[in-house]
């Protein structure tokens, strides 16, 4: 059946791009600013700062107290070129792949289900939310227990179907597997949530209108339901991505500062080297090259949206 | 979750704020006074600490009682998760306490910096609450500069021993290592017995988990050497590469498992909670969860050639240093001197404890209510034990990697012994080799 | 599997095909519909369990947590867990500070994000697009990296170990919320607006008048999120607050995991009260917020 979706071609939308808004012409900095003004206080004092203070620490030399130096692009070179910090961004990358993806589609797909439940919808959505009001620690402990292969029940399971467990923290190649696991649990209910929300807006009149017309399901989903929660999936594959790029506290409160490195990730490295080795230089290098990473990954899923995203206007 | 009866958190003076900062961003208004924003004739010691719940209510006692002995104001500040990441926050933006519990990988960058001062003076003084001498000598050496000036002492210690489940011993059939000890035959050979007799039973014997601290105790119980003029030696020496050939040989009797790189409380002593694990390596800090489970267990040093001694082995430290920045350097200095002497650890240690003292004289703490029987043995380790050796401490990377690298060498399956020492001796040489 | 279920149902049944399927004359039930909630129970199953395992523990004697094989449910419940739990730590205190730090942060911030996103969705002005990136840009920057400026600043303000320094930060600046209701005002039929601006309205009347009532819904959802991400806010207070009085949940659930080894009963005990508000909260209010971030431009 996943065949079935997958060859069939998504229709074109029919609907012309709606024009954007020009209530007036030219420009109303002055209104704007008031409007943004709070905000704008906050981003200036809170984030800008801070971060051209990151941003000057990262060319000099620093260890957190005392003096600093003027280190140039040191640190960066060091950053492109040590195998450490290179591979701790693969593993943030293969994080990415492995967290991202599953959660969205499965979290679209519980979500197109849940719409179907009927009276059970809330009693189901209440379980899958559950995971999301719980506090990090709580979850680090339950999942400890979980991922030990001694005495897991999960890993009980598995062997009661012929799956030998891996030992899911120590074994090299199940770490950052296991970390996309607790944290598609963690998410998952949010992101049924926000799919849920998109489906309900989708007004059942074009549906009916599809139904005169003869429609199949599978052209529905692409013609219909896809294009018109369009600006959901964007907004959560945007913010996703950023939060998977940052994932930290599950390594920190799993394996605290002993992390192997095949489990250390781009932001746990920035937080050790920091923090524990007292090189503020090379961890501000860090933060800037992801910083400008994910600017750039995002700036490009902002400029393809004109291609898919479906607005109301 | 009506909690209106409450002391109202939320002041006028944070109203204030509120009002002032959303109105005109940094304007300053009437709530920059700031808590650490004291002058020196405020009669005040800020001290900061982690602690578990059991340890603030105790720590808040210490305090009601110094304050009462001397009419010093002591506040305590709990950190609860990353302890370091605080304190260097708070010392980049100069706000730390006026003492504070320091940790191994710190001390040397906070020395180095001129972060926290050195403790001669006050020693040497006759007010000094405590002297040198009291503490076990291996515990204060990370506490030194190069010039051997001394920047912290030891608020108490957790000396690693050999834990083991008594039950487990009674089914297998062999008699309790503490007991062997007491004998005089706890030896390599009666470990090797105790661990053999343990795998018909489907238990698990003993882990051996990454981290100089087993690494390093393993060797030292037998005599070995660890270091010489600043160099690891460990890897030529004949008793290291025997124990480690014999740990290595143990892996593949399955009678010992490697047990990873996690952080303490995890891995080994999680499975020797669980019953799963005959013994396990590990400190003072079990005690309090072991109270509360229904088996009976007792503790035992690591094994040695002569078999009823203790010999050197690891044990976790940490110190309590005065603050470059306290605006009054002499009565935080007091403080720590009646924080860490002898009275402060009896009265800190005492009652369900999960520690040991650093000091001499303190028995009844450890064998308290009898619990582990030989608990009393805990203040030898402490006393022949060592913390974390300098050799480790001159490279901060060495305290944050060593133990993840050790683990991808110990994971990528050591052919024998001697490769394995090297190795490892290369990595605390050349910190550049950690991975 | 869950792909291959889902195409076998019909994927997208509307709101009111539901209807006349219940209000219809009767029809066996079909396969696709048992298989539908047997998929939707196992995965509410896998999901709620490591969550009741929390709450079952909370119930537990330490020697329990550890039994070997495992069980779910205690067998001799030991409700005195929670008491260790709120005696061990000032948790009145913790939770008071919790509720109306997440509380004030919550409606102070959505007007403020409201009035941004507004702006970002409807005003020209120049520098539009990229303000925006720079707001979007700055949720990229790991906490960790700006804590020691933020501290310094904090400790100039004055700030440090209140609770402005977890009050302030949040409210005057959330990128993520103006992103979320840009998303919404964009959905907003602009003739709306032109018919108020024709009428002589000020910018400041539309967004009051027209642009709040349309966002009100979205704004409630919204707020759940802020409101939730604050409940479990870690790092910040960790950083900022030195005094046990002023402490909020995370921080006071997180005391139990000791240094070196954990109080793993009472730790659960903790955690589960420090959840339990916010669960009773979404059951009660789930239909509100899911509904609520559904578009409002296009129901009409």
């Amino acid at each position: 059946m996943t065949a079935t979706v997958s060859t069939t071609p998504p229709p074109v939308t029919t609907d012309p791009a709606p024009p954007a808004p020009r209530r007036r012409k030219g420009h109303d900095n002055l209104q704007a600013l008031g409007f943004l003004a709070p905000q704008l206080i906050g981003l200036v004092v809170f984030m800008v700062g801070p971060l051209v203070f990151a941003i000057v620490l990262s060319l000099s030399n620093w260890s957190g107290f005392g003096n600093r130096s003027w280190a140039g692009f040191d640190n960066f070179a060091y950053v492109l070129t040590d195998p450490d910090i290179r591979q701790s961004a693969i593993n943030t990358i293969w994080f990415t792949v492995l967290q991202v993806p599953p959660m969205m589609i499965s979290a679209f797909l519980i979500a197109l289900m849940m719409q179907n439940a009927g009276k059970l919808k809330s009693f189901y959505r209440t379980f899958y939310f559950a995971p999301v009001v719980t506090s990090s620690v709580a979850v680090a402990a339950i999942w400890l227990w979980l991922f030990n292969p001694d005495i897991s029940p999960l890993n009980s399971v598995l062997n009661s179907v012929g799956i030998t467990a891996p030992d899911w923290l120590q074994d090299p190649s199940y770490i950052i597997p296991a970390f996309a696991i607790v944290s598609i649990w963690q998410g998952l209910g949010y992101q049924i949530v926000m799919f849920m929300a998109g489906l309900q807006s989708i007004s059942p009149t074009m549906y009916e209108a599809a139904d005169i017309d003869g429609a199949s399901e599978v052209q529905k989903m692409f013609r219909i339901t896809l294009p018109m929660i369009s600006p959901t999936i964007l907004f959560l594959s945007i913010t996703s991505i950023i939060s998977s790029f940052q994932i930290f506290d599950y390594i920190y409160v799993f394996l605290d500062t002993n992390a192997p490195q095949a489990g250390r990730t781009i932001v746990y490295e920035i937080v050790q080297i920091a923090f524990t080795e007292f090189n503020f230089g090379v961890a501000s290098a860090v933060a800037v090259c992801l910083f400008v990473s994910l600017l750039v990954l995002t700036g490009l899923q902002l400029a393809a949206q004109r291609r898919w995203v479906h607005y109301t206007e | 979750m009506a909690q209106g009866s409450s002391p109202p958190t939320l002041s006028r003076r944070h109203l204030l704020g509120l009002g002032g900062a959303v109105g005109a961003g940094l304007t300053l208004s009437g709530c920059g006074v700031g808590r650490m924003m004291r002058g020196p004739e405020d009669n005040t010691v800020t001290w900061g600490s982690w602690a578990n719940p059991g340890e603030a209510k105790r720590f808040f006692e210490f305090n009601d009682q110094y304050t009462a002995q001397t009419g010093v104001n002591a506040v305590y500040q709990t950190v609860v998760g990353d302890y370091t990441a605080k304190v260097l926050t708070q010392l980049a933006g100069r706000a730390a306490p006026d003492a504070f519990y320091v940790n191994d990988a710190m001390m040397p960058t906070l020395i180095l910096e001129e972060q926290v001062i050195p403790l001669t003076d006050y020693l040497a003084s006759p007010d000094a609450a405590t002297a040198e001498e009291d503490y076990f000598p291996g515990l204060v050496d990370w506490c030194r500069n190069s010039e051997g000036e001394l920047y912290g002492l030891p608020v108490d210690c957790n000396p690693l021993v050999i834990w083991f489940n008594s039950d487990i011993m009674a089914e297998a059939g062999v008699d309790l290592p503490a007991d062997t000890f007491d004998n005089g035959g706890w030896t390599l050979d009666a470990l090797t017995d105790v661990l053999e007799a343990v795998k018909p039973t489907g238990k698990r014997g003993l882990t051996f988990e990454s981290g100089y601290g087993h690494l390093f105790s393993w060797i030292t119980t037998f005599g070995g050497t660890l270091f010489e003029d600043g160099r690891p030696v460990f890897q030529d020496d004949p008793v290291a590469i025997e124990t480690i050939g014999w740990i290595l040989e143990q892996f593949r009797a399955e009678t010992m498992f490697y047990g990873g790189s996690l952080p303490e409380g995890q891995g080994g002593e999680q499975l020797f909670q669980a019953q799963q694990l005959a013994c396990v390596v590990a400190g003072r800090w079990v005690l309090p969860n072991l109270r509360e489970l229904d088996f009976t267990y007792d503790m035992v040093p690591f094994p040695t050639k002569d078999g009823g001694v203790v010999m050197p082995a690891s044990v976790a430290c940490a110190a309590m240093s005065v603050n470059k920045r306290s605006v009054n350097p002499e009565a935080a200095l007091d403080f720590l001197g009646a924080f860490v002497n002898t009275e402060g650890q009896r009265f800190r240690l005492s009652g369900g404890g999960n520690a040991v003292p650093s000091v001499h004289g303190l028995e009844e703490v450890v064998t308290e209510g009898g619990v582990p029987a030989h608990g009393a043995l805990f203040l030898e380790c402490a006393e022949k034990g060592y913390a974390m050796p300098r050799e480790l401490l001159r490279d901060p990377r060495l305290a944050s990697r060593f133990s993840p690298s050790m683990d991808e060498v110990m994971k990528a399956g050591p052919t024998d012994a001697q490769t394995l020492l090297v190795q490892l001796s290369d990595m605390i040489a050349d910190p550049e080799r950690l991975s | 599997m869950a792909v291959t279920t889902a195409s076998n149902t019909p994927l997208v049944t509307p709101v009111d095909e539901g209807h006349t399927r219940r209000g219809g004359r009767r029809r066996p039930i079909s396969v696709a519909r048992i298989v539908l909630h047997v998929v939707l129970t196992v995965g509410s199953v896998l999901m709620a369990l490591p969550f009741l395992w929390m709450i079952f523990s909370a119930f537990k004697p330490l020697s329990e947590i550890f039994l070997q094989p495992p069980r779910l449910l205690p067998s001799e419940w030991q409700p005195g867990n929670f008491v260790d739990a709120v005696t061990g730590v000032p948790f009145a205190a913790g939770l008071w500070n919790s509720f109306y730090i997440a509380a004030l942060v919550t409606i102070l911030s959505l007007l403020t994000c409201a009035m941004a996103a507004y702006a970002f969705a409807r005003i020209r002005f120049r520098g539009r697009e990229p303000l925006f990136l720079v707001f979007l840009a700055t949720m990229m920057i790991p906490a960790q990296m700006t804590i020691i400026p933020l501290y310094i600043i904090m400790g100039q303000l004055g700030w440090v170990d209140t609770h402005l320094s977890l009050l302030v930060p949040p409210i005057l600046f959330n990128a993520f919320g103006v992103f979320l209701l840009r998303q919404y005002v964009r959905g907003i039929p602009v003739e709306l607006e032109e018919a108020a601006a024709i009428d002589g309205a000020s910018r400041a009347r539309i967004f009051v008048t027209i642009i709040l009532p349309l966002l009100r819904t979205p704004m409630a959802a919204l707020g759940i999120f802020i409101f939730l991400a604050q409940w479990n806010n870690f790092f910040h207070p960790l950083i900022f607050l030195n005094t046990q009085e002023y402490f909020t949940l995370p921080l006071l659930v997180n005391q139990f995991k000791g240094q070196y080894s954990s109080d793993w009963t009472s730790l659960m005990a903790a955690a589960t009260l420090a959840a339990a508000p916010l669960l009773i909260v979404f059951i009660i209010a789930q239909r509100h917020i899911v509904e609520g971030i559904a578009l409002q431009g296009s129901k009409g």
